[in-house]
């Protein structure tokens, strides 16, 4: 049997928020909105990067933005999302707010792709994701002597920004202690293909 | 069931003039009625069709004012009423213009409506508050509305009606919005999740709803009510009133200061009624 060679993940994928409506309301409407985004991340997967866009969208309460990515992003650190990086765009001040007040209440962060800056619950990882900003492609390691903090703490704050969709984590080529390693990059939308 | 409606705003009130009659009828008695908001809209569509799906008839007497009537026409409610309603008292003629931006007429609040109506209010709202306040409000309003959607829900239905004042007179813009369900109640609600069984009243059960993370299941949710009254500019004036069974309360904020009053009345509401009212100096 022919071993499959893991393919590079290079599609993109834009969701619309606004296709749902301009001002949103029910915890019911987010349900349908996240429920559309699974199936569309299903049909086209595997995704490198998937762009939420909130463009468009006047008002949204709380609890569609509970609904609706509250509830994508737990499904996003249990690994049950097909994308390997997430990012929120065409947020305006206000649906930043809320973004951020529901992601704060869960203690869950997303990536805003217009600021390239965390939303949420950030307070330790802004720091750590500004340094793998500037690490380009990294590893864990690298990362530890970065913010001189301890390889363990680097590995836990990495896990959360994977979990996130703010990182992407692929196998490293060549081990260098023989056990799992990975390099660490910041999602870019430098895919080949828009679905 | 004898409901007066008098006076102003005259479901705001602490005691509801209700009392019980031996005809086997509703009677809503807008005669005297010289004021109608939207709760008052609402309400009495509410109430009449709670009663007429246990097979009680609703007769609506008219405002003895005709601009009264007239307003109560032009906002639909005698079209919202149950279809076996008897409505005494003139029905003035209808000249109906286009006033979509201001108002919302009295609708049926559905899963299936509930966006139009989102849509239509959100428009409401920044049309007359300006983009920053009026999608600051319609986050609250927003809330309201999921609310009836997702526990106020029963045969019977929730209405909705909100009218916009543009201040002219009184030198403040105003939205006001009212949704009356017919659903199991806050008390009810609440109860059904196991951290809040002990709760024993709806005076009790309104007060608590106003609290962060209080919610009848047991998702992490129940941040509507308190991010309503928290997600105002500090420049609006916000007053919400909640009447659920016997409960009611009232709460406001401007600026920093907040201020919430529950009370227990004397003639219980099927179902939950909130008005919601936000004003901004010119």
């Amino acid at each position: 049997m022919n071993e499959m060679k893991p393919q590079k993940r290079e599609t993109l994928l834009a969701y619309p928020v606004k296709e749902h409506g301009t001002f949103l309301a029910t915890r019911g409407k987010g349900a349908d909105a996240r429920r559309t985004l699974e199936e569309q991340l299903s049909a086209a997967a595997p995704i490198s990067l998937l762009t939420i866009d909130f463009g468009g969208v006047e008002a949204m309460t709380n609890s569609f933005v509970d609904e609706f990515l509250g509830k994508f992003y737990l499904l996003l650190s249990a690994g049950d999302v097909n994308a390997d990086g997430v990012r929120l765009v065409g947020l305006d001040e206000e649906t930043r707010d809320g973004v951020t007040v529901c992601l704060e209440r869960r203690k869950q962060i997303a990536l805003d792709g217009d600021t390239h800056e965390l939303l949420g619950d950030a307070a330790i990882l802004a720091g750590t994701y500004a340094e793998a900003q500037r690490l380009g492609s990294f590893r864990a390691a690298q990362l530890a002597e970065a913010l001189s903090i301890s390889l363990p703490n680097a590995n836990n704050r990495l896990k959360r920004l994977v979990e996130a969709g703010a990182l992407y984590r692929e196998r490293a080529s060549g081990p260098e202690r023989g056990g799992k390693e990975f390099t660490y990059r910041v999602p870019s939308a430098g895919g080949k293909q828009d679905v | 069931m004898l409901l007066e409606l008098a006076g102003r705003h005259p479901l705001l009130r602490d005691s509801l003039a209700a009392q019980s009659t031996d005809n086997g009828r509703l009677v809503v008695d807008a005669r005297r009625l010289l004021f109608a908001s939207p709760l008052d809209l609402t309400a009495t569509a509410a109430t009449a069709h709670t009663h007429a799906a246990v097979g009680t008839r609703a007769t609506l007497l008219l405002p003895d004012s005709a601009d009264v009537a007239s307003y109560m026409q032009r906002m639909d409610l005698l079209r919202a009423m149950p279809r076996c309603t008897q409505v005494e008292g003139e029905v003035p003629d209808e000249i109906r213009s286009d006033r979509s931006s201001t108002l919302l007429e009295v609708e049926a609040l559905r899963p299936d409506t509930a966006d139009a109506v989102s849509e239509r209010l959100g428009r409401v709202a920044t049309h007359h508050l300006g983009p920053r306040d009026g999608r600051r409000v319609f986050k609250g309003i927003g809330e309201l509305i999921d609310n009836a959607i997702s526990h106020g829900t029963s045969t019977c239905g929730s209405f909705i009606a909100a009218q916009a004042y543009s201040g002219k007179t009184t030198g403040y813009r105003r939205l006001e919005i009212a949704v009356c369900d017919t659903g199991i109640g806050v008390l009810a609600h609440l109860r059904g999740n196991p951290a809040h069984c002990g709760i024993t009243t709806s005076a009790e059960a309104l007060d608590r709803a106003l609290q962060p993370g209080v919610s009848g299941t047991s998702d992490m949710r129940g941040n509507g009510l308190p991010d309503l009254l928290a997600g105002t500019s500090d420049a609006a004036a916000t007053r919400l009133v909640l009447r659920s069974g016997d409960g009611l309360l009232r709460a406001g904020r401007l600026r920093r200061a907040a201020v919430t009053r529950s009370i227990s009345t004397a003639t219980p509401v099927r179902g939950t009624w909130s008005w919601l009212r936000v004003s901004y100096r010119h």
